[in-house]
């Protein structure tokens, strides 16, 4: 093992040499945390937010359309993409971005790249199966194949099988998949694709790994929460998901407290689905001293979750 | 194995990302992207294809040129289905890269301290980036990924900006706004995916000079872009000067076949199969008066009738 991995440094390092300033320059995981630097929680040896499972978990319950309010307060009005298909209806996928970038393949470039990893590592097999073999528990593989379907297919059931073992998560492909039928034996995962094709992949090679990718309108950086649904997929910036889930929360409560006073007709629809009045907030209060199982809330906490738009 | 494969990873990210930190890529990393050209370079490290081959590529065909590629392994060069601004009009250049993407507050933040530090205008917006490093001969090529209404990537002014250094015009899968002034601007073209009246809105330049995806093509800073009404090719700067070759060759072999149909002197099976030694001497003879220029020598075109046998 030591030898082996000798010679891997010191063909490394003469690679390295040959490209001169290029990897002097910077070092991965400092990227990662540049792109990524208004997060300032724990991140992982590469430098990827990580975001803690706690939240993941929390964000599993919470509404997409919610979530998607509190970004579009906080100007980010370009994190969610629609129109996709589904290997499982009503199976979420929720976790941490990692992302990939194919595009399509020329042979000047896709020589150094397949050169670089098969001399370095003695690796076999298409660059498709390379983001895979770095995916932890948690995380969402999230792709761009270009929407490219026809031998645009980045995973078939093999791939699925690693990918849902790897990261106990589905994943997110502007892009293609194969092996439908297969796919949906496997309990628990799903895949949000553009379609599926029995193609194999071809023509498409790997340009970035962890590099800000966009998916259709949406544009992803490395550890973004993923979250997807039926409706469509939502990529909510680390820094944002603690607010973010915060508030879907309390949506939800308000909902409910909504839902109550719309039955009972104290109040009308159009005076709860608006800026809530002193009355409402106030009787909002009071509804929650008498469940606090719900939790609870200060009048100047309401009104600061309340200051932006939240219905 | 995990020690190998962390290694690997961080050597790979080493290679695609040592850029994006950047906004425009260095001349380093441009040089790595293009190892294959061996000519000049532009300081900015772009391959810079001699002009005599892009005036010659402006008499090739999509076809000889997606044959050539074809022909080399590039199966992905060719882009159809475009919006041009003055049809019936070839565009040959070298190409500067910029990528658009949805804007998003932290990447904003991040690119416009990055690009004040490299040196980038602050006067004005972001997306006039890459114009300021436009030269002449060169074709301003962007990815806004499609989009048409708020996503227009110039309008006249920048049109006229882009024409003055560069002599030539743009390549977006994106659009424009002020169709109709630009159409007046003498000398520029533009190949768009649409046009629209509203102004750019919600997009950031996150790189110069990277690779970009340009529909089905992966586009690099210095190819050669040839476009006219029937679709646009990116040429990587090594092969522009065989490809030159080959399809003037290819465009005098057509044309002394034409001649040769016409004057019914050979049947139309001997013109178009292996050619005899009495037709390979009439057309050494043909060519040796042509009226233009050409850019072929003598040896290769006896290389090129070698070959035939």
């Amino acid at each position: 093992m030591n030898l082996r991995l000798t010679v891997i440094l010191l063909s490394l390092l003469g690679i390295c040499s040959s490209i001169g300033a290029l990897s002097a320059q910077t070092i991965p995981r400092d990227e990662l945390i540049f792109l990524t630097s208004e997060w300032d929680g724990e991140r992982f040896s590469d430098g990827r937010p990580k975001i803690s499972d706690d939240l993941l978990e929390r964000a599993k319950n919470i509404g997409i359309d919610d979530a998607w309010t509190v970004l579009q307060n906080e100007g980010y009005t370009n994190q969610f993409d629609g129109n996709w298909k589904v290997v499982q209806d009503d199976v979420a996928v929720v976790g941490r971005a990692l992302t990939a970038m194919y595009m399509p393949s020329r042979p000047d470039i896709q020589k150094n790249i397949m050169h670089r990893g098969t001399t370095s590592d003695g690796r076999k097999g298409n660059t498709n199966s390379w983001p895979i073999d770095i995916l932890t528990q948690g995380d969402v593989y999230v792709a761009d194949g270009f929407g490219k379907i026809d031998a645009g297919t980045l995973m078939g059931a093999t791939l699925a099988t690693s990918i849902y073992n790897k990261s106990g998560n589905g994943v997110v492909f502007n892009g293609s998949a194969r092996d439908l039928e297969a796919l949906k034996k496997m309990d628990g995962f799903n895949a949000f694709v553009r379609d599926f094709h029995p193609s194999f992949l071809e023509d498409m090679v790997l340009m970035g790994l962890n590099s800000p990718i966009r998916i259709g309108d949406a544009i992803v950086l490395p550890g973004d929460l993923v979250i997807a649904k039926n409706q469509g997929v939502l990529f909510v910036p680390a820094h944002l998901a603690q607010q973010v889930i915060l508030t879907a929360e309390f949506v939800s409560l308000k909902d409910q407290f909504g839902f109550e006073m719309i039955k009972t007709q104290r109040y009308t629809t159009g005076e709860i689905d608006n800026q809530w009045s002193n009355d409402i907030k106030q009787d909002f209060l009071n509804w929650l001293k008498k469940n606090p199982e719900l939790g609870t809330m200060t009048r100047t906490e309401l009104d600061e979750v309340l200051s932006k738009r939240t219905w | 194995m995990n020690k190998k494969l962390i290694l690997l990873t961080a050597f790979l990210m080493t290679f695609f990302f040592s850029e994006a930190q950047r906004v425009a890529s260095s001349p380093d990393y441009i040089r790595t992207l293009t190892s294959q050209w061996e000519g000049e370079r532009f300081e900015d490290g772009r391959p810079k294809v001699p002009d005599l081959y892009l005036e010659r590529l402006e008499n090739a065909t999509l076809e000889q040129i997606w044959g050539y590629l074809g022909r080399k392994g590039y199966n992905n060069q060719v882009e159809l289905d475009w919006v041009i601004l003055k049809p019936g009009e070839t565009m040959v250049g070298r190409v500067v890269t910029t990528q658009f993407m949805p804007s998003r507050p932290d990447l904003d933040s991040i690119v416009k301290a990055q690009g004040k530090a490299e040196g980038h205008s602050q006067h004005g917006g972001i997306n006039i980036w890459p114009i300021d490093m436009l030269t002449k001969g060169d074709i301003y090529v962007a990815d806004g990924y499609g989009k048409v209404k708020d996503g227009t990537l110039i309008g006249s002014s920048l049109g006229n900006a882009i024409y003055g250094k560069t002599g030539k015009g743009v390549i977006f899968n994106g659009s424009v706004r002020d169709m109709q002034e630009l159409k007046a601007t003498e000398g520029f073209n533009a190949w768009v995916k649409g046009h629209d009246p509203s102004y750019i809105k919600g997009m950031t330049p996150t790189s110069i000079n990277a690779p970009i995806r340009i529909g089905e093509v992966t586009v690099f800073p210095g190819d050669v872009a040839f476009a006219n009404d029937y679709g646009v090719v990116f040429i990587p700067a090594h092969l522009v000067e065989g490809l030159v070759i080959s399809s003037e060759l290819t465009g005098l072999r057509d044309e002394f076949e034409r001649l040769l149909l016409q004057q019914g002197n050979y049947p139309s099976g001997e013109i178009h199969g292996e050619w005899s030694d009495d037709i390979k001497n009439e057309f050494r003879k043909w060519v040796s008066e042509y009226p233009r220029e050409l850019t072929v020598n003598k040896e290769q075109i006896e290389a090129y009738l070698k070959k035939q046998d």
